[in-house]
């Protein structure tokens, strides 16, 4: 009983000194690694510091002076190892004839190539870099990668791969961007937005498209940017998802869509949906749309909706009505001024007291 | 010379506008951080500043609102330059009282264009006279 204890307290014991190395090994391997790199991106940088001067010059260019290029173009070996971190980055910033000369160097020189060979890689962390550099450079040659990288193993490369694609302006990549929201490897919707909108009005027939998809996000990010980019001719495609759209999360950004495109025709579908048989959220929305609407024939409906048994309703409706001017105001004044105890005189009066507010402290700030 | 001020904590920006702003004839002072530009702001005034918006520290806005507050600064031009280009950042950067704003990545002819575009305002200088 003796010995099996005393052996299993020195198994315990080797096993516990054996986990220690290991350790001690891998704690050793990565300092040793980081210290690696930071001496090698060290060299690297004193390398790179007297061409610094001439990739500035070519960036900031006007015409683009073919000796400049030819000198740049002439870096071999170690020093354009060591520039061509540095020309993927300063080419990122910049517009103009210029940047598109140095990324015809960059595909000439291979980076792109390489760029897209190591999407495939199998560290997540070098894939992600690859997915920037074709991002940054605008090309359009590595959409079809990104577009693969849109269904990645790893969260941040999908993310990175969506932005790429934003920044590329890749409007064939807008449909694949869409259906990345709802994916079980997704990209956040968040994401994909802002890459559409980077895409912007090219991206605007998928966005249409993807407001009759099967997939209650994909639709509710679609109408979305469609109401962030005032897109007027999809219009119609957006009053039929508020009128007809199962999904009240869909009804609701199709009626704040409706009010940031502003068109006439949206008064309608609006006014139906502050019906009180309507979810509430949906009513506050299309209340304060109506407001951004700033369509007169809305004050009537929103008159009476001073009186909504639902405070958020009310309030939001005598806010809109502060953005119909002047009947809407003129309604508001009425209604505070009456003796009436009510809440909808109390509303009038919060919204009015409110841009009394604001008004002084603009007239402050002026002064 | 027309004396233009460049703050921007990324280098590779800094010293392309700072670049394009002296070969098109400015004296340019750059700094990298917003709470350093302010300091050499007061010390000197310059005819112009462009100001990135997200510095660590003091953003752009954070200078934009410090040079509005201060009669000694209130009407030095500013221009704006940041990667943030929504409706609402945009917003914000004109309510703070920028003059101009250019969204990165940007042309670096663009920029000098907006910059002599900026001074040649009659409210570019405290006796209404555009700049020359």
């Amino acid at each position: 009983m003796t010995s099996a204890s005393g052996q299993a307290g020195q198994l315990l014991r080797l096993a516990l000194l054996a986990i220690i190395t290991l350790l001690v090994v891998l704690s050793l391997l990565i300092i040793g690694r980081r210290a690696w790199r930071s001496a090698a991106e060290r060299r690297r940088l004193r390398i790179v510091e007297p061409i610094r001067p001439l990739l500035i010059t070519i960036a900031a260019s006007d015409e683009l002076d073919p000796e400049l290029l030819g000198r740049l173009a002439a870096l071999r070996g170690a020093r354009w190892k060591a520039a061509e971190p540095t020309l993927v980055e300063v080419q990122g910033k910049v517009r103009g004839d210029a940047r598109g000369a140095l990324v015809a160097l960059l595909d000439q020189r291979g980076t792109l190539r390489r760029a897209r060979r190591r999407t495939r890689r199998l560290g997540a962390v070098g894939r992600a870099v690859a997915a920037e550099v074709l991002g940054s450079t605008g090309n359009s040659i590595g959409v079809p990668d990104l577009v693969r990288l849109l269904r990645d193993r790893d969260a941040e490369v999908r993310q990175v791969a969506a932005r790429a694609l934003g920044r590329i302006g890749a409007a064939p990549a807008a449909g694949d961007l869409l259906r990345a929201v709802a994916r079980k490897r997704d990209v956040p919707s968040s994401v994909v937005a802002q890459a559409l909108l980077r895409i912007g009005a090219p991206a605007q027939l998928a966005l249409v498209t993807a407001t009759r998809s099967s997939q209650e996000l994909v639709r509710a990010v679609a109408i979305e940017i469609l109401g962030l980019t005032r897109a007027v001719g999809a219009g119609p495609h957006i009053r039929l998802r508020l009128e007809w759209d199962d999904s009240p999360e869909v009804r609701i950004r199709a009626a704040r869509a409706l009010g940031r495109i502003g068109m006439p025709s949206a008064l309608s579908p609006l006014l139906d949906a502050t019906r009180r048989s309507c979810p509430v959220a949906l009513r506050i929305v299309a209340v304060g749309a109506l407001g951004e609407l700033g369509h007169p024939g809305a004050v009537p409906r929103l008159a009476r909706l001073l009186a909504d048994p639902t405070h958020r309703v009310a309030s939001t409706a005598a806010r809109s009505l502060l953005q119909i001017s002047p009947d809407g105001v003129r309604v508001l004044r009425r209604t505070a001024s009456a003796e009436l105890d009510c809440s909808c005189a109390r509303h009038a009066r919060d919204a009015l007291s409110r841009t009394a507010l604001r008004n002084t402290a603009d007239d402050a700030e002026a002064a | 010379m027309t004396s233009v001020l460049v703050a921007d904590d990324d280098r590779d920006i800094r010293e392309l506008v700072a670049f394009k702003l002296t070969q098109a004839g400015y004296e340019v002072r750059a700094f990298e951080d917003g709470s350093a530009a302010l300091q050499a702001m007061r010390a000197r005034l310059p005819d112009i500043a462009v100001l990135d918006v997200m510095m660590p520290g003091l953003t752009g806005f954070d200078v934009c609102r410090q040079l509005r507050a201060d009669p000694a600064t209130e009407s030095l031009p500013v221009i704006l330059l940041t990667a943030r280009a929504q409706e609402g950042d945009v917003a914000t950067g004109f309510a703070v009282g920028a003059d101009d704003y250019v969204v990165k990545p940007f042309s670096p002819r663009e920029l000098v264009s907006r910059v002599q575009a900026v001074l040649n305002r009659p409210q570019a200088r405290p006796d209404g006279r555009a700049a020359t």
